[in-house]
């Protein structure tokens, strides 16, 4: 026992030594209370995985590892989950990444204005995307594959979505966005410096690119890889939509029928046993990470002296660079907008044609009235605006933990961060529900309150905030930290007077961003939403079940009540400009 | 300081909502309506009026949670018509949330942590009502001594639930690609050579299991869907998609799993028609019922008891297309009279307390044909 207590408080007093005593072991503290839930819901969720299937049951088996793992079907799902992933992190990478590198670190005109234009992608609901890509590109009903067909001498339809990397395309560049966000911020801390040098000794640019600003950003690129990895690994929307459409099954459609069956009782663990390939998936892609970021100091590229960030000319090559945002959105946006305002315009569901446009008429846009849809609204921007909050906050905190503190527990604090990833959120949803029932006394009054919605978005972002604020942390040098240090300053001081400002951009975009997230966020929501706490999401979906061409109205509605929102967007890119300018 | 200003009003404005946050739960978003009599129900039975005391003592409030709550009109209509209908005044609060299956576990996790159930009804579809009623998280109602008129095969095991909706399964087709000959009138129609890999099913196996345990027995039905899969299968799509049908990317969907949400495309003009099969005559049918926790079970029974009635059939067709095919005022005995009985089909009427008694089996053979239709062994 004298052991544990000395080892326990050698472990707070290597946390509070140094400089900043008090300030440090507030931020070890503020990081740590997240990760007290993280840990609780991971207990729920693997104890759900030995329960029995069935209501009322009792006791511990391992029959729902069984069923999944004894099963050799699920290995060829398991294959096409990994090929469906990596086709997604392909394209997301590829539109992604650039755009991101056009924005922050060239002199793109207008580039301002590409940041409200990606947020707008994250609004439209991915399976309307899917829904949009099948009219134009099945081989038998897309409309681009029967247009090749009739004016070209092709005989078969040269397009196919309903392949594997069909899905990975869909599925990327809808994820494209979340990587401009998680690398934009890494871009533009960048010191130019060594790129500028480079040019001096008369590199191409892009021998520049790949000799120097890529490998600089590296531990950002594959940060963002391994989490839309894993993104791509639980997806469900596109794999539903085009994948099970076509009897090609991914891991989260297989377990789909087992947690939402049409009858019986949902089989909540075996979608936890499942996790336990996203667990250990995603435990190795971070150990993998890890040790990337011992090596931290080769990409800090941000330090005390001479920070500089300088944009690059791009001239002539601006037009290109235009001209590639606008496939993005074209491919991401403008074509699932359309796709939904079409929807919205039609009594059903139905691919454009002459006969269609007759139908159009706006009547699921007269059916929605404030009295229906206010008290959704109202709770969405509620947890909008305190969800990104937190979150960035203890995020914050947790990144300083991982990257800066040298904490012997800093790589078990980043995996526990990171879990939330791995695991389904309706499992984390699950577990909230049982933790608030059964295990937290009667009056911690949290079942069914809004509250608990944000504990669990705020425990679920933090893998998101936490891989953005770790890569920034990493290129800023720590003689920073030291040099306030020296001046007195506590590690809380420290992070708010001298971190916060060289993370600014980063902080700005995942605050948004996480607004954003939450915005779309179904899969807890419904499980945890009661009386007075529904949220829009939840509102759209039950209208989903009913009428799809109503709900897409409903949609289109939101995302134009979104405008503040993505202004806002477009305000932190200007003032991003500005800084950049000053 | 400017910049400490702005963060101070950020700060407070956090704060603010932090503490209004927790409040916005059940309790304060809508308080308990007090219930005004309209009329005093004096013509009822002595039952009947001592619910109706029940129902005006809990305020004539009905809390609901459905997946499937915001058809517009629908819950004020069912208010209406409940007020005019029991001389009371109703109020009824019903929000969006989990599907069927998902809620009836929290209802069952709410039963035994102690607490009060969050929505007054559920309603699901007979294998979930036997699933709850064996759980022991429903109310035991004797329906007939407030209606003796209630038909037998409506009422669920031991009075826990009571049917309100006939679901017919039926293969739903494309009007524009099948026609004539080749709509189907069996099975066996679906795996003509000219319907390869355009024919659609559920990952459900819906109706698939009930025609196994209760018609034509699992050996037919799992070579049935074996020929499936090797000839006409292109995918699975889930119950509620059937727009796909109407699109064209697929031609037939094999089976539905109720036909309410068809009904309602085909008449919004979508090219869609459905045709029920001489070997899959299957209609089983939706339920309400009571958990055990329910706060207000005395206007939630009433409302149960509303759906049976004329106006509540009315008003379930109006807005769901969906209604009892045993009474003579639904539309859905039209749809089963031109559908079924005008074919020389003898409909296979699966009810829960059928459902009760076979559920192990019925459990068994649909996770193998869950297994055969995902491409997997028996």
């Amino acid at each position: 026992m004298q052991a544990v207590i000395t080892r326990v408080t050698g472990l707070w007093g290597t946390a509070a030594g140094g400089a900043g005593l008090g300030g440090r072991a507030l931020v070890i503290a503020i990081a740590a209370l997240p990760l007290i839930f993280v840990i609780a819901l991971l207990i729920v969720a693997v104890m759900t995985a030995f329960r029995p299937v069935g209501d009322n049951v009792t006791g511990f088996t391992l029959q729902n590892f069984q069923v999944l793992y004894g099963n050799s079907f699920v290995y060829k799902t398991l294959l096409n989950t990994f090929v469906f992933a990596l086709w997604s992190v392909a394209f997301a990478l590829f539109f992604g990444v650039p755009i991101a590198w056009l924005v922050e670190r060239t002199d793109l005109p207008g580039r301002g204005f590409v940041f409200p234009l990606m947020a707008i992608g994250v609004l439209i609901p991915t399976f309307f995307t899917a829904m949009g890509w099948m009219f134009l590109l099945h081989s038998r009903i897309g409309i681009i594959n029967q247009w090749i067909v009739k004016y070209t001498p092709l005989e078969q339809s040269p397009f196919n979505v309903a392949t594997l990397p069909g899905m990975g395309f869909v599925e990327g560049v809808a994820l494209s966005s979340l990587v401009f966000v998680m690398t934009a911020a890494s871009f533009r801390a960048m010191d130019p410096a060594l790129e500028e040098s480079a040019q001096i000794h008369g590199l191409t640019l892009f021998r520049r690119l790949r000799k120097i600003t890529f490998p600089l950003i590296w531990p950002a690129i594959l940060a963002v890889s391994i989490y839309v990895f894993t993104i791509g690994l639980a997806a469900f929307d596109v794999p539903a939509i085009i994948g099970m459409g076509n009897r090609i099954f991914t891991f989260s459609t297989l377990v789909y029928t087992q947690v939402n069956p049409l009858t019986g009782a949902p089989n909540y663990g075996l979608a936890s046993s499942s996790s336990a390939v996203m667990v250990l998936v995603a435990g190795g892609l971070a150990l993998w990470y890890l040790r990337i970021m011992r090596k931290a100091h080769r990409y800090a590229v941000v330090t005390g002296k001479g920070y500089r960030p300088e944009p690059i000319h791009l001239g002539k090559w601006a037009i290109f660079g235009w001209g590639f945002i606008i496939l993005k959105l074209l491919l991401s946006i403008v074509l699932p907008f359309l796709v939904l305002v079409w929807a919205s315009l039609l009594r059903f569901f139905q691919a454009p044609s002459m006969a269609a446009l007759s139908n159009v008429s706006l009547a699921n846009y007269q059916a929605i009235t404030l009295e229906r849809i206010g008290a959704p609204v109202l709770n969405t921007m509620i947890l909008m605006l305190i969800v990104p909050t937190v979150t960035v906050i203890v995020s914050l905190c947790i990144s300083w933990v991982v990257v800066r503190s040298k904490l012997r527990i800093a790589g078990t604090v980043d995996m526990l961060a990171f879990i939330p990833h791995a695991i389904p959120n309706l499992i984390f949803a699950v577990g909230a529900i049982i933790l608030v029932l059964f295990w937290l006394p009667n009056w911690v009054p949290l079942y069914g309150t809004l509250t608990l919605l944000i504990i669990v978005y705020v425990v679920t972002r933090i893998s998101f905030a936490t891989r953005v604020y770790n890569s920034s942390l990493v290129q800023i040098h720590p003689e920073l930290d030291e040099a306030g240090y020296v001046f007195g300053l506590r590690t809380g001081k420290v992070i708010w007077k001298l971190l916060r400002p060289l993370m600014m951009p980063a902080i700005l975009y995942t605050w948004l961003w996480m607004a954003l997230l939450t915005y779309r966020e179904f899969t807890m929501a419904a499980l945890l939403v009661s009386r007075g706490t529904v949220t829009l999401p939840v509102f759209i979906w039950s209208a989903w079940q009913g009428d799809s061409t109503r709900a897409a109205a409903i949609m289109v509605v939101t995302i134009l009540c979104m405008t503040p929102l993505i202004a806002l967007y477009f305000l932190v890119g200007r003032g991003r400009l500005q800084m950049t300018a000053r | 300081m400017n910049a400490r200003r702005k963060l101070f009003g950020l700060v407070i404005l956090l704060v603010a909502v932090l503490v209004v946050a927790p409040c916005r739960d059940g309790n304060t978003a809508s308080p308990p309506t007090s219930a005004t009599p309209v009329q005093p129900g004096s013509s009822w039975n002595p039952e009947m009026q001592k619910l109706l005391k029940a129902a005006t003592a809990e305020g004539g409030v009905i809390n609901g949670v459905s997946s499937t709550y915001d058809i517009p009109g629908f819950g004020k209509a069912v208010e209406q018509g409940m007020s005019e209908h029991f001389g009371m005044k109703f109020t009824l609060n019903v929000i969006a949330g989990p599907v069927q299956a998902q809620l009836g576990t929290r209802i069952l996790q709410e039963i035994a942590a102690g607490r009060q159930a969050s929505t007054d009804f559920w309603t699901a579809t007979d294998p979930d009502m036997v699933r709850l009623w064996n759980a022991g998280g429903l109310l035991k109602v004797d329906w007939k001594k407030y209606n003796p008129s209630i038909p037998d095969v409506a009422i669920g095991p031991d009075g826990t639930s009571l049917a309100y909706d006939t679901q017919i399964k039926s293969v739903l087709y494309n009007t524009n690609m099948v026609r004539g000959d080749d709509i189907p009138r069996a099975l066996a129609d679906t795996l003509k050579p000219k319907f390869a890999k355009q024919v659609a099913s559920t990952p459900y196996s819906t109706g698939f299991d009930l025609a196994a345990v209760f018609g034509v027995g699992e050996k037919y039905m799992k070579e049935y869907i074996e020929n499936l899969v090797a000839k006409s299968l292109a995918g699975l799509i889930r119950c509620g998609e059937y727009e796909r049908v109407a699109t064209g990317e697929f031609a037939m969907l094999a089976v539905t799993c109720s036909t309410g949400l068809v009904t309602q495309l085909m008449e919004a003009g979508a090219p869609i028609d459905f045709v029920v099969l001489k070997d899959l005559p299957v209609m089983n049918y939706s339920y309400q019922a009571i958990p055990k926790n329910a706060v207000h079970p005395a206007s939630a029974t009433l409302m149960m008891l509303f759906g049976q009635t004329q106006r509540g059939q009315e008003l379930h067709w109006k807005f769901e297309r969906q209604g009892l095919a045993e009474y003579d005022y639904s539309p859905v005995r039209k749809i089963v009279q031109e559908k079924v009985f005008n074919r020389g089909i003898k409909p296979l009427r699966i009810n829960a307390v059928m459902l009760s008694k076979m559920k192990d089996e019925l459990e068994r053979i649909k996770t193998a044909q869950q297994r055969l239709l995902r491409g997997e062994r028996y």
